[in-house]
């Protein structure tokens, strides 16, 4: 399967509201999360992609 | 008709999801936590002649008994009276029933951040029971769009402690008294 | 290719309905384009962010908003939809041109005439103002153009739907015993909804509200208008997501590379919303005094059951794509998602969309929830709720639909796959970050349609977060909206005015895997259908409204108050037919 950059960019749009909703899971758990630390993990996940795209993506040769 | 398999059991769990829902709603409003609901018990008044009515006339509160009272509260354009100029006080530990109607168009009453929250309806009678357990500032604002000053339209509950009640409370009577 | 446009393009077989649907697409767009302008304006204004406007002007833009987004943009754009489905699914053009144009026409009429009324309140020195909302509840008072305008609108939406009954009628007249196809089976079953439901807001406006704002009448009964409003108010909810079912169930599993599921079970979810939909208005006013508990509770468990034609058809939709996807070589449990289509912004926007219809179901439960409703009742969390259902389910669904649509009806190839996928990804992101901030403040107390929600006496509290961070999301949420609706407002500008193409777009619509043979003919009897809907309609009405006029005042209030009457035992035996004959809906379907 290819990592195409339509599967990034909705990948990336379901990443925000369990970012978004991570503070209210730790909540259940009385952990306060701070906003900068969800703006860091949501950071660290596009980080991510864009190495996995970079390994996979369009432009190289794709491994399947 | 053909339904497949898991189409059936799709269907057979989702009838269980709203009989469930219908199950605890009715539970919540008649047995267990016993929810009041705003409905037609309030019964009605004539917004023209609310001046003259006995109690919307003057509008406040007014003892009914051991810790129960009775609050009149009318919504006008952009004030709830009591509540705007002069805070709704209540005492400490009591049970408080609000009647609460509009003089001109459709309002809301909403305590912040609370379930105390109903329409004020010219003509109409909202009726309902709050119980005020500690002493404290409440926010009241209206939260049904009633023309341009709509977001001014605020007021407070006070809950203040039994004794500090009471005296303010007999002042009260007292000057209503010397009026008549 | 070997094939020519004529044998597929719906421009080429039927122009002059092609020029109807692109009219109609022409209006909706236009009132998009203005509607999501007010929506930023009011995004950016109550969240302190900046403020261009008055507060007091702040009503004006809010009034615009709903109207022009809530009315005439979903409408419009169903007329569109329906008269293209009627035209291709029954394949014969409408029986008369003059009277498309003349509903076409109408509606127009009544949307330029509703807008002016609404924008003359910008204008201080014109004397007309409309600033009355979307609801119109009175003793608020618009100018009569308003309630005129509105009026108009609403007879043109009865004269297209007569339209597409004629050509039902002169299509039956040489099929006789053929089943109706699904298409127009939808498009018919949502429109008897609507003259079912409208009958309300329509005895409201011409008997009340017009000759009230006219001066011929001295005053209105509030809790009348308003409960006749929302006996109107609910199913207009399903009238906007009927045409974007519509293509949930007969365009989206042939964008995933499918085809849909079960034909007979989108039937029964048809029926069931055309049954369900208007007996449940009461559900907006659980917080209304001068409704009985007992009128309450019916209206709860018919809007729960309510949830049954929506959960059945996450299923169909879930099976269809899930079947698309293997038909193009997914595989495993999951991993089936990744070979989806996701490059084609119209199958994206379409999935997108139906992903958010379910968080906003699952808020819209806390709202049907009587007692829970009480705590969120007209605060933020309700725009939250209803900007994930007609703001996305719907609205995204329009857009990601005209992707594949608009090429039909005017010949040309969409401008820009690539800028529609980033433009339903940034719909679906913005409305991420508006809906879910509003739903908090909600829960923080903060009201709804308030210009500047900054009380001096008392301040909100929120348990996750600050009050400040929502505003921000909800400033963040609003701008990236609208800038999505400028991208797609330009795409579909650029494809309109691109080269005519020989196929624009693969229009074939696939057969279901299980087709209409197999189901009871009785889906088909819409006179039975229409009866037992009307039927129901009565059971939850009659009381109320009866309760409403004696206790109120009479029909135009201002009267001396009557005792209540009802009785307890009364209201008992409404709540046990109605739920029994709930339960037995359920069973059938």
């Amino acid at each position: 399967m290819k990592f195409t950059k339509a599967r990034a960019l909705v990948l990336i749009a379901f990443s925000v509201p369990l970012a978004i909703e991570l503070r209210t899971v730790a909540g259940f758990f009385n952990v306060e999360l701070p906003l900068i630390a969800v703006a860091v993990i949501e950071f660290l996940f596009l980080a991510l992609l864009f190495v996995l795209y970079g390994l996979y993506g369009e432009g190289s040769e794709s491994p399947a | 008709m053909e339904i497949h398999t898991y189409e059936k059991v799709w269907l057979a769990l989702s009838l269980v999801l709203i009989v469930g829902f219908i199950a605890t709603i009715a539970y919540g409003a008649s047995a267990g936590p016993g929810i009041d609901m705003i409905d037609d018990k309030g019964g009605t008044v004539d917004p023209a002649t609310l001046d003259e009515h006995p109690k919307f006339g003057d509008p406040g509160i007014e003892k009914t008994g051991e810790n129960q009272y009775d609050v009149y509260v009318v919504a006008r354009q952009f004030v709830f009276e009591p509540g705007t100029s002069e805070p709704l006080r209540v005492p400490e530990g009591s049970t408080v029933t609000f009647h609460v109607t509009a003089a001109d168009v459709i309002h809301g009453f909403e305590v912040v951040g609370t379930n105390a929250n109903t329409m004020a309806i010219p003509g109409q009678v909202a009726e309902f029971t709050v119980e005020f357990d500690e002493a404290g500032e409440y926010g009241i604002l209206c939260n049904e769009y009633c023309g341009s000053g709509h977001h001014v339209m605020e007021g407070t509950i006070l809950v203040m402690e039994q004794s500090e009640f009471d005296s303010w409370y007999e002042q009260q009577e007292q000057q209503t008294g010397g009026e008549n | 290719m070997a094939t020519t446009r004529s044998d597929r393009a719906f421009v080429d077989k039927f122009p002059h309905e092609a020029a109807i649907v692109k009219a109609t697409f022409l209006v909706a767009f236009v009132a998009l384009g203005i509607g999501a302008f007010f929506g930023l304006i009011q995004a950016l204004h109550r969240t302190n962010v900046l403020r261009v406007i008055e507060s007091a002007d702040y009503y004006t833009m809010l009034t615009g908003h709903g109207v022009l987004l809530a009315i005439v943009f979903t409408i419009f754009f169903l007329c569109g939809v329906f008269h293209w489905a009627v035209a291709r699914s029954l394949n014969r053009p409408a029986e008369s041109r003059l009277f498309s144009w003349a509903w076409v026409g109408l509606m127009t009429t009544g949307t330029v005439l509703t807008t002016v009324a609404i924008l003359g309140g910008l204008v201080p020195n014109l004397g007309m103002s409309a600033d009355v909302l979307f609801t119109f509840y009175a003793p608020l008072q618009a100018h009569p153009l308003f309630y005129i305008g509105l009026a108009m609108f609403i007879v043109g939406t009865w004269l297209a739907g007569a339209d597409w009954f004629l050509s039902y009628r002169a299509w039956r007249a040489n099929n006789s015993g053929e089943r109706i196809p699904l298409q127009t089976f939808m498009v018919l079953t949502t429109m008897i909804m609507w003259y079912v439901s409208t009958i309300g807001v329509a005895v409201s406006v011409v008997f009340f509200l017009i000759p009230w704002s006219l001066g011929l009448i001295e005053s209105v009964n509030p809790l009348l208008t308003r409960t006749l409003f929302w006996y109107f108010g609910h199913p207009i909810v399903y009238f906007w997501l009927m045409p974007a079912y519509l293509m949930w169930y007969t365009v989206l599993p042939k964008l995933a590379g499918g085809r849909l599921f079960s034909d007979p079970l989108a039937r029964v979810v048809f029926l069931l919303f055309l049954l369900l939909s208007t007996p449940v208005g009461i559900h907006h006013q659980y917080l209304d005094p001068g409704i009985a508990e007992g009128f309450k509770f019916i209206a709860m468990t018919n809007t729960m059951f309510l949830l049954l034609p929506s959960l059945l058809t996450a299923f169909t939709v879930v099976a269809s794509m899930e079947h698309g996807a293997r038909q193009r070589g997914g595989k495993g449990y999951v991993r089936w998602l990744g070979a989806l289509p996701w490059r084609d912004p119209a199958f994206t926007g379409m999935a997108l969309a139906g992903a958010m219809f379910a968080a906003g179901g699952f808020s819209g439960m806390i709202n049907a929830g009587m007692n829970i409703n009480y705590l969120i009742h007209n605060t933020l969390w309700v725009p939250g709720h209803f900007h994930l259902t007609v703001g996305t389910a719907v609205a995204l669904t329009m857009m990601a639909g005209s992707y594949w649509l608009v090429p039909q009806v005017t010949g040309t190839k969409l401008y820009s796959r690539p800028i529609g996928l980033l433009q339903v990804i940034m719909w679906f992101v913005g409305m991420v970050f508006m809906s879910n901030a509003m739903h908090r403040a909600g829960l923080a107390g903060i009201p709804r349609r308030t210009a500047e929600p900054q009380y001096q006496n008392f301040e909100f509290l929120t348990p996750i977060g600050s009050i400040f961070e929502l505003r921000v999301q909800i400033a963040l949420g609003g701008t990236l909206l609208f800038l999505s609706v400028v991208l797609f407002l330009f795409n579909i500008l650029l494809t309109s005015l691109g080269d005519e193409s020989d196929r624009p777009v693969d229009a074939a619509l696939p057969e279901p895997l299980s087709g209409p043979e197999g189901s009871p003919r009785i889906l088909d009897n819409l006179a039975m259908w229409t009866g037992i809907a009307a039927l129901l309609v009565i059971l939850a009405y009659t009381l109320p409204l009866a309760g409403i006029i004696q206790n109120g005042g009479g029909l135009f209030g201002g009267g001396l108050p009557v005792p209540a009457t009802l009785s307890a035992g009364l209201d008992f035996v409404v709540v046990t037919v109605s739920s029994a004959f709930n339960t037995l809906l359920g069973v059938i379907a």
